[in-house]
């Protein structure tokens, strides 16, 4: 046995009967049992959030704008130049 | 005025207060109750805190920053058939809290001016082209009048901000 597919440790938690027969149909419409739908399902999702928490991947088009404003040349507002302005922190 | 420190987060201190720190956002809350000190002491992010010199050096604020990168989705691969998408190395400003018995007095844009001063500093030491944040929408206003720009749709709002505009 891999070390992937050994089960040490159990998650039990409560839910309405509503969402768990929700969870239930779509784990059988995949063919498989709620704990391995429930899961992978998470599993999934936590790698996602995991990765969105270093890296933000942008569509061609956001690129392409997020691109021509690192090129453009730039003005800081009123505003920042006040910001900059206000007091520090002691240290 | 009172008197406030601003320091780098120590992962051996216990900071009074910092259990019963409210900033009147339950996510920041928990997170400050929860999850700071093992990110910090894990190297994931780097945290300054916010302490009242004239009650006890209480805690009373404080901002973490990550190394972050901005990328082009990898599976648009025309005009670039070899090699990785590019990455744009930024910090991000992940969380930031002001107690709610300090809030009102400016003391959170006086935060974000030191998080711009050490995205600088940053800058001069390693590659960092901006800062970026996640914009819950009733603060998209204040960090647009600052020169945030959106850039991706979402919520909370992807925005970033040029280091140019900090130099």
């Amino acid at each position: 046995m891999t070390a992937i597919n050994l089960k040490d440790a159990r998650i039990e938690f409560k839910t309405s009967k509503d969402i768990k027969s929700l969870l239930q149909e779509a784990a059988n419409s995949l063919g498989v049992d709620l704990s391995s739908f429930l899961i992978s399902t998470a599993t999934q999702r936590a790698k996602e959030i995991a990765k969105a928490e270093r890296v933000l991947a942008l569509s061609k088009e956001e690129w392409g704008n997020f691109q021509s404003m690192l090129e453009n040349d730039k003005k800081p507002t009123k505003a920042l130049k006040s910001l900059m302005n206000m007091e520090g922190f002691d240290d | 005025m009172t008197n406030l420190r601003l320091v780098k987060y120590d992962v051996s201190t216990a900071y009074n207060g910092i259990k019963s720190f409210d900033c009147g956002n339950a996510m920041i809350n928990s997170f400050v109750h929860k999850s700071l000190k093992k990110r910090v002491q894990k190297h994931l992010s780097q945290a300054y805190v916010l302490l009242d010199s004239e009650n006890n050096e209480r805690f009373v604020g404080f901002y973490t920053l990550d190394t972050f990168s901005i990328t082009r989705a990898s599976f648009e691969t025309d005009n670039r058939p070899a090699g990785l998408p590019p990455m744009i190395p930024v910090v991000k400003l992940s969380m930031l809290g002001v107690d709610r018995q300090f809030q009102g007095k400016g003391i959170g844009k006086r935060l974000i001016r030191d998080v711009f001063l050490k995205s600088v500093k940053i800058s001069e030491l390693a590659g960092c082209a901006g800062v970026y944040l996640l914009a819950e929408k009733d603060a998209v206003t204040f960090y647009s009048s600052l020169g945030f720009v959106k850039i991706a749709d979402a919520e909370p709002l992807p925005m970033f901000l040029a280091i140019e505009l900090l130099l």
